[in-house]
């Protein structure tokens, strides 16, 4: 599971470059994310517009990064492919994250806002 | 010890998609599932059951290898599925421990309103199974678990 993490202003995005993310995988991207995110700034965009395959060990992984960035920091999720957003329709927890049609929206949005 | 004839499946007419026999680990999942979608696209089944298809699919053998076939990776999974003319007929069968009471778990969606400490990170599995096949039935027999589905087009609540 490679994970790529580039810092745009205060927002960190964190792009998943392996077209799944999968019970083979699930624990490593988690292991990978909270390093890169780890004393990062508080807000931290996935980028998942690479990832064409999501199970629920993967959504599992997601949940568990957003945990342990703890209350004071958010994740963020951009550029959903089609199955990915499904999967997340479907267990509703499209209703629980910030999601993003892309990066380049998600850094707007919070140009705009600030 | 030979394939069992699907519950299902009793049309002639129906095409035999996938027929393999795999461990029980992630990385043999991925190939199983690598395999199975270009056997359907390759037979030009529709591409939404394809993609349904993956998605139940990958929970389901991802339920063997973590629960049935917990700590036995030279545990065995055949996927046998079939293109009918109702959509793709499946059957899981593994050798691990049966299911509890050999019952199908329920699939139920958790509640979301929690904090964010609390919120669910498992359990989604089976709700996704249940609420993409149709015809979902388990049998316990001669030490294999049997799971068998359909996924159907007119089946999916978000196409």
């Amino acid at each position: 599971m490679h994970l790529d993490s580039e810092l745009y202003g205060n927002v960190l995005v964190v792009t998943a470059c392996d077209p799944r993310i999968d019970a083979a995988v699930a624990v490593q991207f988690k292991d990978k994310l909270r390093e890169l995110a780890e004393g990062g700034p508080e807000r931290v965009i996935l980028d998942l517009s690479k990832v064409d395959f999501l199970d629920s060990s993967g959504l599992g992984a997601v949940v568990a990064s957003m945990k342990l960035l703890g209350v004071e920091r958010n994740l963020e999720l951009a550029g959903l492919t089609p199955t990915v957003a499904k999967v997340f329709r479907l267990t509703r927890m499209d209703t629980i994250f910030t999601i993003h049609t892309s990066i380049a929206q998600a850094i707007d949005s919070y140009a705009n806002a600030s | 010890m030979p394939l069992e004839p699907l519950k299902f499946s009793t049309d002639a007419a129906d095409i035999i998609l996938t027929r393999i026999r795999f461990r029980a680990n992630p990385m043999a999942v991925r190939s199983a599932l690598e395999y199975a979608r270009q056997s359907w696209h390759g037979a030009g089944v529709d591409p939404g059951i394809c993609s349904t298809g993956e998605q139940v699919l990958a929970e389901v053998l991802n339920n063997v290898v973590e629960h049935a076939q917990a700590g036995r990776p030279e545990g065995q999974i055949e996927l046998d599925t079939r293109l009918g003319n109702d959509g793709v007929i499946c059957a899981v069968r593994d050798d691990g421990a049966e299911m509890p009471d050999q019952q199908l778990p329920l699939g139920k969606l958790h509640d979301l309103t929690m904090t964010l400490n609390d919120l669910p990170e498992g359990g989604f599995g089976w709700y996704i199974i249940h609420t993409l096949t149709k015809d979902l039935c388990y049998e316990r027999k001669n030490g294999w678990n049997r799971l068998e589905f359909r996924i159907t087009q007119d089946h999916d609540p978000l196409p």
